[in-house]
């Protein structure tokens, strides 16, 4: 009986003892919001109503998800060396998942290269790589951009009209590829196009100058920069040309407004930096993310008659 | 099923608890009762604590929160009546009745719009049917803006409110800087002004910046899992912390109809999950401020304070069993004492002791049980004495019933023998009597050997022979092996007299009497056998009756004498037994346990 005793006061204690410690301490049960994650997001991307507002998506997901953020604009640094000193001195002060939106695919394999050595999770917006670190991408999808752009022009151009595809030299992969899908698409639809690659603002004028003058043709750009100094041109220089596009930003959504842009692809920005950061914690924390390694993003078309919609709204002016 | 455990339960208590399967202890009784009590009582105070404890609190969030909204709501209310304020001082102290060129150029405008532009994105001047007049700040304005369009101007123009607040939009009035867009909540009104000295309707519109609205509620967030949002009074969201997504479909407030509500307090369960919701009206506006608090924000309901809880009760609890334990074993050990104490006594054993220390009614029933122990020994020590005296007694007395007769007549003759000159005769008399004494006397000893007995036999029947002159005749035996074993002392000479005096009294000299004593197995058996008139058998059942009347020469007191005193030493198993047939003879046989020198001096019996 006397054993039976000792058994039973022994689970007491151990019972006891396990309560107190799940109810008084964080070793068994953590009600807390959980630990702060570091997160470093780099971007050397041109600073447009985008970047803008996946900043405000980012934001947000920072103070939904308990995450200490650290948003650093790479593109104040000139030297690929000082971007990479940058991300590396975010590396060895803690960070624990990077979000990705680099411009540039040589630029960004080389931070990839720099990151996969400390094996952390990254995710890459409006980017594609094999690299190991990169976990996943969110980003709207190129093929429905490219042909919500190219149906646009079906609607409002003549088929033998020429499309003259504007992009700089550093012009973002994003740029660059949708370019590719927009090209694909006017073949498709029986356009006849041509891609001008310029290297300087200026460039763009002297180009713009010629389709003008000898009215060769209507515009398109998926850069937002070509497409903002297509635009100045346009407004400057009281052109009357087809210019469409891809991209957002304020200078931009004034031009919609005089009608000098007909018509740009955005997409949600925001809802791309929101769920990129879930992404990311979710890698942390080694949950699968809907097993999902690509999230696309809605896009939609922004005209002078949708602009202020509510449909359109939420896209392009996103709430903070 | 619940009677079956219920059963189950009671059984295994009563396995536990049970001695022997049969009766509870005391000691398990007293603890499983207060234990079973205490429990009960801690259990019930706990929960009635608990939820009183627990309802307290619920009241006391709920007083707090409803504290907090009622101070956002009137914050908010104080702002948007600032607000108010500020389109009545424009419209009344720069507008009113003032020249259109007059009104942009005042410096109250400025004023007005530094000392709020915290607050407000825009003043803007409107002509009636939507063309922009003036805009403050300067430069800002966009060109060739016209808002008929406006949900905002068509409310401004139709409704009956002086002023009028929209739902927030993105200003489309406004150039925007650097890029940025500016999302504002036009508040607006008819206006009366003057132009080229008539008086004509316009529209202020004042631009409240919404994030200001947004940091007036966002800041006002008081815990993780609670939140504001704005609505009209239609229940059109105006703000909502996570207003983007729902937007975009990645979050979902549910639809709470806020027309028919009125203000205060509700539990909202439209989702599946407890909310508790507030609802304040801001004033003027008919707008509301909503208060989100998530079920698990009410701290009593985490987790861990209902892990802390059941701690609490298993401590208590386990704290209950432990001392009743304690508490009962004190007060039922010194009782255990007294038990195996008095069971020790049961048993036989007069000399245990009973320790039994603790409560006084305890101690005091020990004391009084070994008190009684002592008695008890005293008084077994005195009835044990008291029966060996009076066995003594008895002995002695039966013993003592014998001797007189024969002295007196043997005496006769040894008399008779002397007055007629047989001297040889006297003298053989007179030493068999003189053995004959010795050997009854035997130094005050009841036990004599079977030889000496025999040899008592013979000197009697010497002195009887000279008596009855030839009338019997008589053989002795005894076997070598009887002869050194003991006998109670004058077991046969009774017998043998009773054969001399009954048996032989008709015999002419063709009596005998034949005496013998052998061991048999552990017992000694003596006979004495003769031919004479023999007994019937209501006789021999007399004669240990005692009813035999006392005859002329014995009374048969010797043979039940001799029976008794056997029997009073070695019990009912023995004594005198008499086989008897009338003129045929008797058979008397007395027999004993068969007891050497060493038997008789461990029983004391010398």
């Amino acid at each position: 009986m006397k054993k039976k005793y000792s058994v039973f006061f022994i689970a007491d204690i151990i019972i006891l003892i396990f309560l107190l410690l799940a109810s008084s301490t964080d070793i068994f049960v953590n009600e807390k919001e959980g630990e702060v994650y570091n997160i470093c997001v780099f971007t050397d991307c041109y600073k447009d109503g985008h970047i803008d507002n996946f900043r405000l998506g980012v934001d947000k997901a920072s103070s939904a998800y308990n995450i200490d953020l650290n948003f650093i604009y790479l593109n104040e640094y000139e030297k690929i060396n000082e971007k990479l000193n940058m991300v590396t001195r975010e590396i060895e002060n803690g960070c624990q998942g990077v979000l990705l939106a680099c411009g540039d695919d040589r630029t960004e394999e080389e931070i990839l290269d720099t990151i996969s050595k400390s094996s952390i999770p990254v995710v890459l917006y409006n980017g594609t790589s094999e690299n190991a670190a990169a976990k996943g991408t969110v980003g709207p999808n190129l093929k429905a951009e490219a042909e919500l752009i190219v149906s646009n022009i079906k609607q409002n151009l003549p088929i033998n009209e020429r499309i003259y595809i504007f992009e700089y030299e550093n012009s973002s992969e994003y740029t660059k590829n949708l370019h590719v899908f927009i090209e694909q698409k006017l073949i498709e639809c029986g356009f006849n196009y041509e891609k001008i690659t310029v290297e300087y603002k200026d460039d763009i004028h002297s180009e713009m100058d010629k389709i003008i003058r000898h009215n060769l043709g209507s515009i398109v750009s998926a850069d937002s920069m070509a497409l903002e100094n297509i635009g100045e041109e346009c407004d400057y220089y009281n052109y009357d040309v087809f210019v469409c596009g891809a991209g957002w930003s304020g200078t931009i959504r004034n031009y919609i407004e005089k009608d000098i842009i007909k018509f740009t692809v955005a997409h949600t920005a925001y809802e791309a930096g929101y769920s990129a950061m879930g992404k990311i914690i979710c890698n942390i924390e080694n949950r699968a993310y809907d097993k999902i390694n690509e999230i696309s993003v809605k896009s939609a078309v922004v005209n002078n008659e949708n602009l202020y919609s509510d449909e359109i709204e939420p896209i392009i002016f996103p709430y903070s | 099923m619940i009677f079956l455990w219920y059963g189950k339960t009671v059984n295994i208590f009563e396995r536990l608890l049970k001695k022997d399967g049969k009766r509870f202890e005391l000691r398990s009784i007293i603890w499983l009762s207060f234990t079973i009590i205490a429990a009960t009582a801690t259990f019930l105070m706990g929960i009635s604590f608990y939820y009183r404890f627990s309802k307290e609190t619920e009241r006391t969030i709920l007083e707090g929160n409803s504290a907090v909204i009622e101070q956002v709501g009137y914050n908010f209310g104080v702002h948007i009546r600032n607000m108010m304020k500020v389109s009545d001082s424009l419209y009344y102290s720069v507008i009113k009745d003032n020249d259109i060129e007059n009104i942009f150029n005042s410096e109250s405008l400025k004023v007005i719009y530094d000392i709020n532009k915290d607050y407000i994105e825009s003043i803007e001047l409107f002509s009636y049917d939507g063309n922009l007049l003036e805009c403050i700040p300067t430069g800002r304005a966009k060109e060739n803006v016209n808002i008929k369009n406006e949900p905002w101007y068509k409310s401004t123009i139709t409704g009956e409110e002086n002023v009028q607040f929209g739902m927030p939009i993105i200003s489309k009035t406004l150039k925007s800087v650097s890029g940025e867009y500016t999302r504002v909540i036009p508040m607006s009104r008819v206006v009366q002004m003057n132009e080229d000295g008539k008086s004509v309707k316009g529209i202020l519109l004042i631009n409240l910046k919404y994030s200001s609205i947004q940091d007036l509620l966002s800041d006002s967030l008081y815990g993780d899992d609670s939140y504001f949002y704005l609505t009209d009074s239609e229940g059109n969201i105006i703000y909502h912390p996570m207003q983007q997504l729902m937007e975009t479909g990645n979050s979902k407030e549910e639809y709470i109809d806020l027309r028919s509500m009125q203000d205060g307090f509700f539990i909202d369960k439209s989702d599946g999950t407890e909310k508790e919701v507030f609802i304040t009206t801001v004033g003027y506006t008919g707008w509301k401020i909503v208060s989100v608090t998530e079920g698990d924000g009410i701290a009593l309901n985490t987790f861990k304070n209902k892990l802390f809880i059941a701690f609490l009760i298993m401590f208590f609890l386990s704290a209950i069993v432990i001392l009743n334990l304690y508490i009962s074993k004190k007060v039922t050990e010194p009782l255990k004492e007294l038990e195996k104490g008095v069971k020790e006594i049961e048993d036989g054993n007069l000399d245990a002791k009973i320790n039994a220390d603790g409560f006084y009614e305890v101690w005091s029933l020990s004391r009084t049980v070994s008190n009684m122990e002592e008695t008890l020994k005293q008084l077994m020590a005195d009835i044990v004495t008291e029966h060996e005296a009076k066995r003594e007694s008895d002995l002695m007395v039966l013993q003592n019933q014998i001797n007189p007769h024969f002295l007196y007549n043997t005496l006769d003759i040894i008399v008779w023998m002397i007055e007629n000159e047989k001297s040889d005769n006297a003298v053989k008399a007179v030493m068999a009597l003189a053995k004959f004494f010795r050997i009854s006397l035997s130094k005050g000893r009841n036990f004599i050997t079977v030889e000496d007995e025999i040899e008592h036999v013979r000197s009697y029947l010497t002195i009887q022979e000279m008596r009855f002159k030839d009338r019997f005749k008589y053989t002795l035996s005894v076997d070598e092996e009887a002869k050194k074993l003991y006998t109670i002392k004058l077991v046969l000479q009774p017998i043998v007299e009773n054969a001399v005096y009954h048996a032989m009294e008709f015999m002419d000299g063709d009596g005998e009497i034949i005496i013998s004593a052998k061991k048999e197995g552990d017992d000694i058996v003596m006979t004495v056998k003769d031919n004479g008139c023999g007994m019937t058998e209501e006789t021999v059942e007399s004669i240990f009756k005692g009813d035999m009347v006392s005859s002329k020469k014995g009374s048969g007191v010797g043979i039940r004498n001799v029976h008794q005193r056997i029997q009073l030493v070695f019990g009912e198993k023995y004594g005198v037994f008499i086989s008897s047939e009338p003129d045929e003879g008797t058979e008397v046989t007395v027999k004993m346990p068969a007891v050497t020198a060493e038997k008789l001096d461990k029983r004391g019996l010398k």
